[in-house]
């Protein structure tokens, strides 16, 4: 199975381009309250 | 539609999954008038990391990095009431209610196979692989919405989703 990550853990930081060129990272977000939604065009 | 769940010290990251690129995601970014940054995964590799095989989701993260709500399928921001949840949670940290229960399929590689073949030029290999691993995980909607994406470009690309062409694929057993 496919584990999903624990509430209360930290979110992986993972790095990915925006639509505008920037790399970003859920650490830029530090400080802040963050929503992140995933979504496709499918 | 993202006015209402505005704040101060909040703010929303949008990741589009989609295999084929930006240019795909962005006229859907640039219609939703969004104010916030759009990233793309185009490897999918954000589903490995957080265990998912179904979209739209939404994880809440506090001001520290902690996950404090998480949903797999079904988070469509368009509801108003995953909208509620939302500005609950910037202006007072809080989730109202219980966090649904995540959910995890069977491990494969297939999605990242089939989409190897398919950067390598080889269609049909791809939808293929994606084939079998949809028969061995029938929920993993990322594997067959893209294999439907890819292979009915019409009814993806050119305007609207065609959803009612989506629920009679289902419904038929594709």
């Amino acid at each position: 199975m496919v584990a999903n990550i624990p509430y209360g853990s930290p979110v992986p930081d993972f790095e990915l381009r925006s639509l505008s060129g920037e790399m970003v990272k859920p650490s830029d977000y530090r400080g802040k309250r963050l929503a992140i939604f995933f979504w496709a065009s499918w | 539609m993202y006015a209402d769940m505005k704040s101060k010290n909040a703010d929303i990251l949008s990741i589009a999954v989609d295999l084929q690129g930006p240019e795909k995601s962005r006229p859907y970014h640039d219609g939703a008038g969004a104010e916030f940054t759009t990233v793309v995964d185009e490897e999918n590799a954000l589903a490995r990391i957080f265990g998912y095989r179904a979209i739209p989701n939404g994880i809440l993260i506090d001001e520290q990095g902690n996950i404090q709500f998480q949903q797999y399928g079904g988070f469509d921001i368009k509801n108003s009431e995953t909208r509620a949840l939302v500005s609950a949670f910037f202006s007072s940290g809080e989730v109202a209610g219980e966090s649904p229960v995540a959910v995890g399929g069977p491990a494969s590689d297939h999605f990242e196979r089939g989409l190897n073949l398919y950067r390598s030029g080889d269609t049909d290999g791809a939808l293929t692989v994606w084939r079998e691993g949809i028969a061995l995980d029938p929920e993993n909607w990322n594997m067959r919405k893209q294999l439907w994406a890819i292979e009915n470009p019409d009814k993806f690309y050119s305007g609207k989703v065609d959803y009612k062409w989506q629920r009679e694929q289902v419904e038929q057993g594709q």
